[in-house]
């Protein structure tokens, strides 16, 4: 017989040697975890995320052990080396090695040394498996379950309590059921203290022990409304909706008594954006297209975006306001983006009207909502030329800024006139009408002066100082001044960047009025109070004033009431951290960055650990910040 | 000593200035009958700018929607929270007109709904008497804008303290005259603005 | 002679063992205390020292204290030392305030630490100049502990006050609508004079002023010049007045001032929210404080409120002018600091009763002043005592070497 073809069969069965130990092993690991596991569990319960790991390790120990195996067993791919095992099985003084590797025949029979050592590396992990799988299916119901399926109802899972009389209202899980807008999804916590879910979800609080009495003496109280349990084989059940606003809710055992905090978290409205238009504007005449453009995003989920534009024409105190919805889009996701057009021709729009486009945006929470959002407004005017005659409204609608505006382009334009027809003007021409050009810019500039000085001013005696408008009209002049210095050498092509410059800040300067100046400048009426004074004709007695009240002082008044807590956790730790529970659930509302410390200070009480260094944190948030200065004064009640 | 200053505020959306003439009848009725120190001219100021919080008393009106900017509400929200005092009057006199509509919209979400002002309230007593409450304009008595005669102000207040006073009564036409007009009439129809500045000022 | 050399190594070697056993059983004449009460156990049963020393360190409190006094009483001569010790003296009192609140004084030596605490630990610390610090506690504890060195003082709250209304005189406007809207939002009951017009005025409460029904007056302006001589009358029974600038024209109010005011500095316009301090763009009259007035609050250099005594009364000037413009436009909780500002300028002057309480944990306000009431000036062991048995290092080493030497002696005789 070939004895490479002899090898090569010995290799055969090497080969699923090693794999089927790899397997044992790998087994042999992810029980011998599991059952570690189940045992530490057994001993003091590990909580839910710990269980659900510990599957985890052992899945990836079992991986990894196997590997490990596999690797150590990867010599016997090389049938050089498993000559070299047969031989070490039945040594042959290397006959069988050497027939291998020089590919000659061998007469002998390799099996027979072979088989029992294959068969001896597998007997150990087979039987370390075997024996671990035994013991896994002969342990008590529930236990290994804890392990293999971990769920927060194990904590009622284990030996009933013996005492009938024995609170039942501990332990408990709480599964919260997340309302249809944000998908229904069901989570539970063991022994919670506090429960936060999303505004319309349900609460089912479930425990055991309903065998030891009737479940109708188990009852939940939330603001006065009771609700009680139902009982559900093994265990019993009360369901409840979340409260509106964070409550305590007090569940009651015959005489015992346990407090649990429900916090609502609130779904919050859509935020919209308005892209395009991106600024109010005024129109002379109605004409063109607008480009819309709205983007819109929920912590939760859209139902619909669209535009709003409101369409407002009239006169005077008449006037009429006509709606429309355009570009509706009906979302299943988080966020939204609509785009659209309208044209202005013919939405016979006429001189006066004004159009307000915004974006408005609706969430999916049929149940406590929906909640409703909108962009910021775009106002769209249109020029109204009878304004001009209008009484209370001063001539020139022309804003001195648009004027400003315009004189400035038109400058430019003559500068680079002047810049391309250079080569063919005479040197004494070209720098007479640089000249003129400098002259026409300055007499630009003193006019911007003028307007700065008119929006600085609010009267002959007040100066309000410099706005948004006159610091971009300022830094316009000076950029008209360096344009005026270059013109002034004849050098056009050094000034048109100063020109350009001031143009960007004059169109700069417009942008920045067009909110409030369009329709032009209102009137100063100013009254002769020396005139007026006490001239007044008819009689007036002003009724004495009702004092206020003194503004509640929330944290003065939990900080009372969690020393009477503190007071009596050394002698009653579940009485303080009811206490302390119903205080968190004020300061929720009142004092909220005390909430979180609050919670650790509850949380120490029910498990029994220290509690002083929480509850201290607890009041410190609560407490107002001290002052101190240095010294001391001889005023002994300063301040 | 800083002077009243009748400021009123510019917001983006509308009409703001649709009143240029109340501040200076205000003003000169106030000169008339009180002995406090004024500012003889009133003051325009963008709500969405920190001037705002300069002046505590604010008067708005307008006949056009209403949309405030993010900036606007922000700042109108601090504004009242801090003490402020907001005077807001439908210029159109109609409760179905887009102006209070959208006004009362924002106004409710900022500040939650508005609620009457009873007409025994010390607003109606903070100077003048006004013993039926809210003083009817011309403007409801001869059938304009919603045809009807408003018995009620409405109002944000704390612990019966208003914060934010709205009107349908349509004051900013019935205080739009020049001042000297007042001379001529039999009834002051400014006496009530004096009741609200004097409320504000000292309440 | 080998043998009788080994056999005197041995006697050394027994001998000074014998000697440390018998000193070590001994009392030494005097002690170091680490900490706590351990050697002053022993001190007070086991032995009966006649003299000790002890170190003081920052575990020492008033117990302590008082053991080491009655070991002085009976008879065991006490000697101590603080190093690092810095006198330290706390005292602490509630504030004239309706919301509450504890002002503690602490005398430390300039630069040391002062750590303030309560019940539930530490509380605030600041470095000490001009002589200490103060804290104001808004939690109103009423036991504080202040450790600075080694040392730690401890004061109780031995008084609660009754606070009487205010009275808030001026015209109608801003400063007096936000003034009394900020003291009655904190807790105050206000009577007000608004001037407003011929035809009446804004009242509100009583127009009587009294010291046994008021702690204080506000004058904001000169409308209530009418009532100069009854607010004086009050002031010289004991009562508070405050007053700005403006009300200095009345010459009553002027003869009770801390001081004139300077010319008006300007506001700055708009209000600053970016100033570190919150009132640094009001309007300031800045003041100048008379030679009995002492100056509460400063803009840099210049002096914004001052304070005296007037009679059995006390009379402040607040400086700045608009204080309202810091309410509205202020940075953060203005509207809350502006509340505690103007109550904190109030409880400055109020007169208000004291009635005594129970006194909650024993204190020692002055934990050094104690020490040496008690014990004597402290004092540097004496050269003797105060090294801990000197030779005892020589004996130990005697030993030692004598063991050695007669070991080496016998092993290189080739007896193990």
């Amino acid at each position: 017989m070939n004895a490479r073809m002899a090898a090569a069969s010995i290799r055969a069965r090497l080969i699923m040697t090693v794999l089927a130990r790899a397997l044992a092993w790998g087994a042999a690991a992810l029980l011998g975890l599991v059952l570690l596991a189940a045992a530490l569990d057994a001993l003091r319960p590990l909580p839910e995320p710990s269980r659900a790991a510990a599957l985890w390790v052992a899945v990836l120990a079992a991986i990894g052990v196997a590997a490990a195996v596999l690797w150590r067993g990867r010599h016997s791919l090389d049938l050089l080396r498993v000559a070299l095992f047969v031989e070490e099985c039945s040594p042959a003084d290397f006959v069988f090695v050497t027939a291998v590797s020089t590919g000659g025949d061998y007469g002998g029979d390799v099996r027979r040394g072979v088989r029992p050592a294959l068969l001896r590396a597998l007997v150990v992990p087979v039987a370390v498996a075997l024996v671990l799988g035994g013991i896994a299916v002969m342990l008590p119901d529930g236990v290994l379950a804890r392990v293999l399926s971990p769920s927060a109802l194990d904590v009622l899972r284990g030996p009933a309590a013996m005492d009938p009389a024995a609170s039942r209202l501990a332990p408990i899980v709480v599964r919260v059921i997340g309302p249809a807008y944000a998908g229904g999804s069901v989570r539970e916590e063991a022994n919670p203290s506090s429960v936060r879910a999303l505004a319309g979800s349900r609460i089912e609080i479930i425990g055991g022990g309903a065998a030891h009495g009737a479940v109708d003496s188990i009852h939940a109280t939330v603001h006065d409304r009771v609700t009680v349990a139902e009982a559900d084989g093994e265990r019993w059940t009360i369901r409840l909706p979340l409260p509106a606003a964070a409550a305590a809710v007090r569940l009651t055992d015959r005489r015992h008594e346990r407090l649990l905090a429900l916090e609502p978290v609130p779904d919050l409205a859509p935020v919209v954006t308005l892209q395009s238009p991106a600024r109010d504007t005024t129109y002379a005449t109605p004409r063109g297209s607008l480009t819309l453009a709205a983007s819109a995003e929920d912590d939760i989920g859209l139902a619909s975006l669209a535009f709003e534009i409101l369409h407002t024409s009239g006169f005077g105190e008449r006037f009429e306001t006509g709606r429309r919805e355009l570009g509706l889009v009906q979302g299943r996701g988080r966020a939204a983006q609509i785009r659209g057009s309208i044209q202005l021709d013919t939405m016979r729009l006429g001189p006066g009207d004004v159009l307000h486009i915004r974006a408005i945006a609706a969430d999916r929470n049929a149940l406590t909502g929906p909640g409703r959002a909108a962009s910021d407004t775009r106002t769209i005017r249109i020029h109204d030329p009878r304004q001009r005659d209008t009484v209370s409204l001063q001539l020139g609608i022309e804003i001195p800024i648009d004027t400003s505006v315009l004189s400035q382009r038109e400058l430019i334009i003559r500068a680079e006139t002047l810049l391309a027809r250079q080569r063919r003007l005479r040197p004494d021409t070209f720098r007479a009408r640089a000249i003129e050009l400098g002259v026409r810019q300055r007499q630009l500039r003193e006019h911007v002066e003028e307007v700065i000085e008119e929006i600085e001013t609010e009267s002959e005696d007040v100066r309000i100082g410099s706005t948004v408008v006159s610091r971009f009209l300022a830094q316009a002049v000076s950029a008209m001044i360096d344009a005026e210095n270059e013109l002034g050498v004849a050098s056009v092509a050094g000034a048109r960047p100063h020109m350009y410059r001031a143009l960007r800040l004059l169109q700069q300067a417009r942008d920045a009025t067009a909110r409030y100046y369009l329709r032009g400048t209102l009137p100063k009426v100013v009254v002769d109070l020396d005139r007026a004074r006490l001239r007044g004709r008819d009689s007036a007695r002003a009724e004495a004033r009702q004092p206020r009240d003194a503004a509640a002082d929330h944290r003065r008044a939990l900080l009372a009431r969690l020393d009477r807590a503190a007071a009596i956790a050394g002698v009653n730790r579940a009485a303080a951290a009811d206490s302390l529970t119903v205080i968190r659930i004020e300061a929720l509302a009142q004092v909220p960055d005390a909430a979180d410390a609050l919670a650790r200070a509850i949380a120490a009480l029910r498990v029994g650990d220290p509690a002083l260094e929480p509850l201290r944190a607890a009041r410190r948030r609560l407490e107002r910040r001290s002052e101190s200065s240095a010294g001391i004064l001889p005023w002994l009640a300063a301040p | 000593m800083k002077p009243f200053a009748f400021c009123t505020g510019m917001y983006a959306s509308g009409d703001w200035e649709s009143a240029p003439q109340v501040p200076a009848n205000i003003i000169d009725s106030l000169a008339r009958y009180t002995t406090l120190p004024l500012a003889p001219a009133g003051v325009n100021v963008p709500l969405d700018s920190d001037a705002l919080f300069e002046h505590p008393f604010v008067f708005l009106t307008g006949h056009l929607p209403v949309f405030f900017t993010a900036n606007e509400r922000r700042n109108l929200a601090r504004f009242v929270e801090r003490g402020g005092f907001l005077f807001v009057d439908d210029h159109n006199h109609d409760i179905d007109g887009v102006f209070h509509r959208t006004m009362t919209d924002e106004l409710a979400r900022l500040f939650g709904p508005l609620r009457l002002v009873p007409n025994d309230h010390a607003l109606y007593r903070a100077f003048f008497q006004f013993r039926d409450g809210p003083p009817a304009t011309s403007h409801e008595m001869n059938g304009w804008g919603d045809n009807l005669v408003h018995q009620h102000l409405t109002a944000v207040m704390r612990d019966g303290r208003i914060d934010v006073l709205y009107s349908n009564k349509d004051y900013s036409s019935e205080w739009s005259m020049h001042p000297d007009t007042k001379r001529m009439m039999q009834v002051d129809p400014t006496r009530f603005g004096v009741n609200v500045v004097v409320y504000a000022l000292t309440r | 002679m080998r043998s009788r050399v080994e056999g005197l190594l041995r006697v050394v070697a027994f001998g000074a063992l014998g000697a440390l056993l018998i000193a070590g059983e001994r009392p030494s004449g005097s002690g170091q205390q680490a900490s706590g009460s351990g050697q002053l156990r022993e001190w007070s049963t086991a032995s009966a020292p006649e003299r000790v020393h002890v170190t003081l360190d920052s575990g020492s409190n008033a117990v302590t204290t008082a053991w080491l006094g009655a070991l002085t009483d009976a008879g065991t001569e006490v000697g101590w030392r603080a190093p690092g010790a810095a006198p330290v003296a706390v005292v602490a009192d509630p504030v004239a305030d309706p919301a509450g609140a504890t002002r503690v004084l602490v005398a430390s030596p300039d630069g040391a630490w002062i750590h303030l605490g309560d019940a539930w630990g530490a509380l605030d610390s600041l470095r000490a100049s001009g002589g200490g610090g103060r804290f104001i506690i808004a939690s109103a504890p009423r036991f504080v502990v202040a450790r600075s060195g080694a040392l730690t003082a401890a004061s109780a709250v031995r008084d609660s006050l009754s606070l009487g209304r205010i009275m808030i005189v001026g015209h109608a406007g801003w400063e007096s609508k936000f003034v009394a809207a900020a003291l009655e939002e904190r807790g105050w009951r206000a009577d007000l004079r608004m001037a407003l017009s011929p035809r009446g005025d804004v009242l509100q409460g009583s127009s009587a002023l009294d010291t046994a029904t008021h702690a204080a007056v506000i004058v904001l302006d000169s409308s209530a010049a009418p009532r100069a001589p009854s607010i004086a009358r009050f002031v010289a029974q004991g009562g508070g007045l405050i007053m700005t600038p403006a009300a200095m024209a009345v010459p009553a109010f002027a003869a009770l001032s801390p001081g004139p005011a300077a010319a008006l500095l300007p506001a700055v316009e708009p209000f600053d929210t970016a100033f570190a301090g919150p009132r640094q763009s009001l309007a300031l009259s800045p003041l100048r404080p008379r030679a009995d007035a002492v100056a509460l609050e400063g803009r840099g250099a210049r002096v914004a409120v001052a304070a005296r005594r007037a009679g059995q009364g006390r009379v402040a000037v607040v400086g700045y002018e608009d204080t309202w413009r810091w309410r509205l436009a202020g940075a953060g909780d203005a509207p809350e600091a502006h509340r505690a500002w103007w109550s904190g300028i109030v409880a400055s002057v109020a007169h208000a009763a004291a009635s005594a309480v129970p006194v909650l944990a024993p204190a020692n306000e002055a934990p050094m002043a104690t020490l040496v009431g008690r014990l004597g000036r402290a004092s540097d062991p004496e050269p003797g005592a105060a090294r801990p048995r000197s030779w005892e290092p020589v004996l130990c080493a005697l030993l030692l070497v004598a063991l050695l030497a007669e070991w080496t002696s016998r092993r290189l005789r080739g007896r193990a």
